[in-house]
């Protein structure tokens, strides 16, 4: 999906700690506001990050509407094994998002 | 002035200062109520846990970094580090993010893995005004350690009266 940048090293040495930064385009939309006519706009967020590297979920986050428009994270995981890193994520109207790196690991 | 319009006045002046009085009473227990939340919430992610003493200066070997004054409460910046050998022995498990003001005070829950190999988390948050966001880390031996930073918001997010 064109939604998201997720920036990623394509190669690291065996053991390596790499760092993820998964930028996606998303209203976060709280629940609180209303719109014009003052009918209150439905919660529209993203629920959740998983993250999966080689097959294994190294790294998930659960989240609320306190988390900005336009979510932003960065976080780790270690390369042991070349292999895809594989972001997924789901928001409150059931919309998915992916997003994929490959990682070749040397050594 | 006539006698009954200086009772005129006086009774709204009364009734102005009872409606404030009932605001300020109003506000308070708000603020009692979103402190208790905080701690009830605190209290559950927490559970028995034993809090693990710190070394100087980093609490139990948490550090909550965010900028002590926002512009804007839609997004601030906010890093959580934990340290950690993040061995399959030793590592942290869960890293919560609170804003106890918030309407929806946990902001995000965090699970790692030993494979995460560093325990640190960053995101941009939202601020529903002044107030102390609370960072809490969960290590796989069963512990805990807490940090706290004040940050004020010179704009909040929600100010649509929530």
């Amino acid at each position: 999906m064109a939604n998201a940048r997720l920036s990623v090293q394509d190669k690291a040495t065996r053991g390596e700690v790499v760092p993820v930064r998964l930028a996606i385009l998303h209203a976060m939309e709280t629940g609180f506001r209303r719109d014009i006519d003052g009918r209150a706009i439905t919660r529209n967020v993203i629920r959740f990050v998983a993250c999966r590297y080689a097959g294994r979920e190294v790294w998930r986050a659960d989240l609320s509407s306190g988390i900005s428009a336009n979510p932003y994270f960065e976080f780790f995981f270690r390369a042991d094994m070349s292999g895809e890193l594989e972001l997924t994520w789901e928001d409150d109207s059931m919309e998915k998002g992916l997003i994929r790196a490959r990682i070749e690991v040397a050594g | 002035m006539s006698p009954s319009r200086a009772n005129r006045r006086r009774a709204l002046g009364v009734m102005a200062g009872s409606a404030l009085a009932a605001w300020g009473v109003k506000i308070s227990r708000a603020a009692a109520a979103e402190a208790d939340t905080a701690t009830a919430l605190i209290a559950e992610l927490i559970g028995s846990s034993p809090l693990r003493e710190g070394r100087e200066g980093r609490e139990g070997g948490i550090r909550l970094t965010i900028p002590a004054l926002a512009d804007t409460g839609q997004s601030v910046p906010v890093t959580i580090d934990v340290d950690s050998p993040m061995t399959a022995n030793d590592f942290v498990k869960n890293i919560y993010l609170i804003a106890p003001r918030n309407p929806r005070p946990l902001v995000a829950s965090v699970f790692l893995s030993p494979l995460s190999g560093r325990a640190s988390f960053t995101t941009r948050m939202r601020l529903a005004g002044e107030q102390q966001v609370v960072a809490i880390a969960i290590r796989s031996d069963g512990t805990h350690c807490i940090a706290r930073a004040q940050v004020v918001v010179a704009v909040s997010a929600c100010l649509d009266g929530t």
